[in-house]
């Protein structure tokens, strides 16, 4: 405590600014908070949540470790802000340089930055305690075996996947859904349609975790997607169903790009993507060099199979997935039907329900009830929730992926703050500063016309800002500002100007980046250009500490033009 | 008094056994000096004090003339003055539909200088000060300040300006970290700030408060921490509104006296402008008194000579206004006047000493009597 207080005076006595910034101690609290956070995630990470969390990424955002995070910084900036408000220098008229505000910004920068480093640092503990449940190369084992003996487990329920085919004949029997004769016709007429999409150069697929293929399609695609109705998520799903019109217009794309003209080849993978479920980690099987693998097996080694299968049988059990997998039965029956399973298709009616279309049901009835089976809804679940989660724990997607794309906003805020200081003590630099607000309001208005998406309430937003910073430049210029006006048009355009920045830079993203920032379901398109890829309740709860920030910040700067 | 001469002056306090008088000029003396070493002295002293409640006046007495002492071979250079401070020529600033107007307003303040600003409520005072201290502006006239071309803008030159309004604002945190941090903003760094602090608060009785939080000060106590701030802000001039207000009359003489003894530093002069309601206790004090009414000025000065025949008297009586006028009709211009709780008696063909003999050979009863004749009180009780 003696030393505390002696460290105290000496900044009192030397460093004022540092003193009264508490920007050491606020350093220390952030740091403090990503050591608790941390802790948390290591806490928070175990088996059981490995295998259930639908993606171990959002625990932070899902559960109530945000909302812990959000109020603890908005406690810390009230109670610095009402700190730092009192008898402060500005507001008492005591000498000050020309770069204090400059330099304060600076000083709360890196309390600020390390305190929005909270959600990486959770993450880290997950890493970690990840790390102890389950090593890389357990990971990797798990990995092999479960793509290796995916297509030869019998499973209970309708989806079947590879194994409903009949083998060896590769793919002949194409599955069935719904839309599947439009398949057929523009399968037929693919040439024709080919041509019409030669032009399609920026088409592209990138290898994401462990060479698992996610589609990212470069605006024009995403443009012709849209037309029918459909965006991606962040993560790169569909959800949701294509018209016919797109439907046909992503087949040809991935004809042309991923199947060397063989349409069929990949018309399971794209027909399931669409229209069930779109957790690409069921699809490792279908990869060409497996499945070669897999036919070699059927034709010249069968017994591979039944090791595979004890390999899959002795891992699961090793990460507690319940199963009652029995390998010998199963290989048994395999072999006894020489690696033909029958087809059982279901069509989807419109409540949401389905029904058997055609197969052997009775026959698989019969093997399920005798062998019960493998149960997809736990235990393929739990398996490829433990798998995609560990890779996720292992290649931190959140960091580099979305942590890095909300620190460049925060960094974009830290910038507007920079720049609104830029202002003080030059009334030229002030008059100077509107019109050109104005100009990137108009430029930001015109950049949201030309995005591909469009949202009237945003839309609305940019011209509003527009319009004001090109009203206050306006009467600015013509010296029309009484002061009483020109306080609140400043005291306005702080809780304006970062939210109109942030809109700006969110539309730029979307125009010239791979990532949107919407979801698509039954109410339409919904775009939220300036937030964090949240819903809008959490982006109020996050825009709110900025907001607060800003407030205290300029708070002093408000008392300071309104005494001048 | 030069610096030199102050010593001695000290000394003669202590001599005569008025020791505050003399601590608060040794303090000054000290402060003036700026001597880091003198100030760690009287900080041991205060310390020493505390420690040993029970110690004799002679063991205090020595210690303090010890520094005396040192003080006498110190050698400094005396601050040059300047003509003026701030001067102001018909200064007028009228608000809005005609409601009120001060002015036109002329006067200048020199360092060292005290000048009182009375009147009645509603009359002008706070806002000649507010406009003084640059936070509202005026609509005519001049207003100069001899260092202005050193200040890039209006918050610059309010750094040096130092105005305390009638309500001070809240502190927050212990009154030492306040001074300190308003000292380094000043430039006082490092252990020099430490010491200059203790001594402030030394000088301004706030020692053995050191630790306490603002709020925990009473009122009179605010108001010498006010000036323990103002005065390590080392303002060229010090504008005060109403700083007696809340303070009984012992604390209002010790900040006045503080307030005299502060301007007239022989180091370092400042000119202080202050408003009150406290007539007589000003008028004791300052320089200059200036009388505002409907936001007119009246110099104290000025008026006296204009005025300075005619005697003024406040006469608190048991007797009735008959009995009174009985015994003054032989005073041929007599005007008798009563407020509901003293008369104002006023002549021009005779002064004080004439009234109060007919009052005492006419056998009246006299319980309070005063010649107000000089003090801006008869402006007060006159029309």
């Amino acid at each position: 405590m003696n030393t505390y207080k002696k460290f105290s005076t000496y900044l009192l006595t030397h460093q004022p600014l540092l003193w009264h910034s508490m920007a050491i101690q606020l350093t220390l609290v952030a740091v403090l908070l990503n050591i608790l956070f941390y802790g948390m995630g290591f806490l928070r990470m175990n088996l059981f949540t490995l295998k259930n969390s639908y993606n171990i990424e959002n625990l932070f955002f899902n559960e109530t470790f945000s909302l812990f995070w959000i109020i603890s910084g908005i406690i810390i900036l009230i109670i610095w802000g009402a700190y730092f408000y009192r008898n402060n220098a500005a507001k008492n008229f005591y000498p000050i340089s020309r770069w204090y505000f400059h330099k304060l910004a600076v000083l709360l920068f890196i309390p600020a930055l390390i305190y929005f480093m909270v959600p990486f640092s959770f993450f880290r503990g997950v890493t970690h305690q990840t790390q102890q449940i389950i090593s890389k190369k357990t990971l990797f084992d798990l990995e092999y075996n479960y793509v290796h003996a995916r297509p030869f487990l019998i499973c209970q329920t309708a989806d079947y996947n590879c194994v409903n085919r009949k083998f060896p004949q590769n793919y002949k029997n194409i599955d069935y859904w719904s839309s599947n004769d439009y398949y057929k016709e523009y399968y037929n007429q693919k040439n024709q349609l080919l041509n019409v999409y030669d032009h399609l150069e920026n088409a592209k697929a990138e290898p994401i975790n462990g060479g698992l293929y996610a589609y990212r399609v470069e605006s024009r695609i995403e443009t012709t997607i849209k037309n029918g109705d459909t965006c991606y998520n962040s993560r790169n799903y569909f959800v949701n169903a294509l018209t016919l019109d797109a439907l046909t217009d992503f087949h040809q794309f991935h004809v042309k790009n991923f199947s060397n003209g063989e349409f069929l080849n990949n018309i399971q993978y794209t027909s399931t993507r669409f229209f069930g479920d779109y957790d690409y980690e069921e699809f490792y099987f279908l990869k060409d060099s497996i499945l070669t693998k897999i036919h070699n097996w059927i034709d010249n080694e069968p017994s591979k199979i039944l090791e595979t299968l004890n390999d899959f049988k002795n891992l699961i059990d090793q990460f507690e997935v319940y199963n009652t997998l029995q390998p010998d039965k199963n290989y048994e029956y395999l072999r006894a039907n020489d690696f033909i399973v029958h087809r059982r298709v279901t069509k989807q009616v419109s409540n949401g329900g389905s029904y058997y279309l055609e197969g052997d049901v009775d026959d698989l009835q019969t093997v399920n009830e005798k062998m019960r089976g493998f149960s997809q809804s736990v235990a393929f679940d739990d398996l490829q929730n433990l798998i995609k989660n560990a890779n996720n724990a292992y290649h931190a997607p959140f960091f580099y992926d979305q942590f890095l794309k909300y620190l460049f906003r925060f960094l974009a805020l830290a910038g507007v703050l920079l720049l609104l200081y830029f202002e003080w003590g030059s009334i030229l630099a002030f008059v100077i500063s509107i019109p050109v607000a104005g100009a990137f309001a108009i430029l930001g208005t015109l950049l949201f016309a030309l995005a591909p998406r469009s949202d009237s309430f945003a839309l609305l937003i940019i011209v509003l800002f527009g319009a004001f910073f090109l009203v206050m430049a306006y009467l600015a210029l013509k010296g029309r500002l009484k002061p009483m006006v020109g306080n609140i048009a400043i005291t306005l355009s702080y809780f304006m100007f970062p939210l109109w920045v942030l809109i700006i830079l969110g539309y730029i993203q979307v125009a010239f980046s791979y990532y949107d920032y919407g979801t698509c379901d039954a109410y339409g398109v919904t775009v939220y250009p300036f937030e964090f890829n949240a819903e809008p309740v959490s982006t109020i709860l996050l825009y709110a500490p900025f907001v607060l920030f800003f407030i205290s910040l300029f708070a002093v700067k408000k008392v300071l033009a309104k005494k001048e | 008094m030069v610096l030199q001469q102050r010593p001695q002056e000290i000394r003669e306090h202590f001599a005569h056994k008025d020791f505050d008088l003399a601590y608060s000029t040794l303090l000054d003396c000290v402060l003036d000096s700026e001597n880091l070493a003198l100030f760690e002295r009287i900080i041991a002293n205060e310390h020493w004090k505390e420690q040993h409640p029970e110690h004799t006046s002679e063991d205090w007495l020595q210690k303090c003339e010890a520094i005396v002492d040192a003080l006498e071979e110190l050698h400094l250079p005396e601050k040059r003055r300047n003509e003026f401070l701030l001067n102001c020529e018909r200064l007028v600033k009228t608000y809005p539909r005609g409601a009120f107007k001060l002015g036109p307003i002329s006067f200048s303040i020199r360092p060292g200088q005290l000048i009182g600003l009375v009147g009645e409520n509603g009359n002008g005072k706070t806002t000649l000060l507010r406009i003084l201290a640059k936070e509202i502006g005026y609509d005519e006239g001049d207003l100069h300040y001899h260092n202005e071309g050193d200040f890039q803008n209006d918050y610059d030159h309010r750094t040096k300006l130092v105005y305390i309004p009638q309500r001070t604002q809240k502190w927050y945190g212990k009154i030492r970290t306040n001074l300190r941090f308003c000292a380094t903003h000043y430039g006082i760094m490092g252990r020099h700030n430490e010491l200059l602090v203790e001594m402030m608060m030394i000088r301004f009785g706030l020692f053995k408060f050191r630790d306490l939080n603002w709020s925990e000060l009473s009122s009179g106590y605010k108001m010498r921490f006010e000036l323990a701030r103002t005065f390590l802000r080392r303002p060229e001039i010090l504008l005060l509104d109403e700083p007696l207000a809340n303070l009984d009359v012992f604390a209002q003489q010790i900040v006045l006296n503080d307030l005299r003894s502060l301007a007239k530093s022989s180091y370092n002069p400042i000119g202080i402008i202050l408003s009150s309601q406290q007539l007589f206790e000003v008028e004791k004090v300052a320089d200059e008194v200036l009388f505002l009414k409907n936001g007119a000025p009246k110099l104290l000065e000025n008026e006296n000579q204009n005025a300075a025949t005619k005697c003024f008297i406040e006469l608190e009586t048991t007797a009735n206004r008959e009995a009174i006028h009985t015994v003054l009709s032989a005073i041929a211009d007599v005007e008798i006047h009563f407020n509901g709780g003293m008369y104002v008696i006023s002549s021009a063909s005779t002064n004080a000493n004439g009234i109060l003999e007919k009052l005492i050979v006419g056998h009246v009863p006299v319980n309070y009597f005063r010649d107000i004749s000089g003090s801006s009180k008869r402006f007060f009780v006159s029309n």
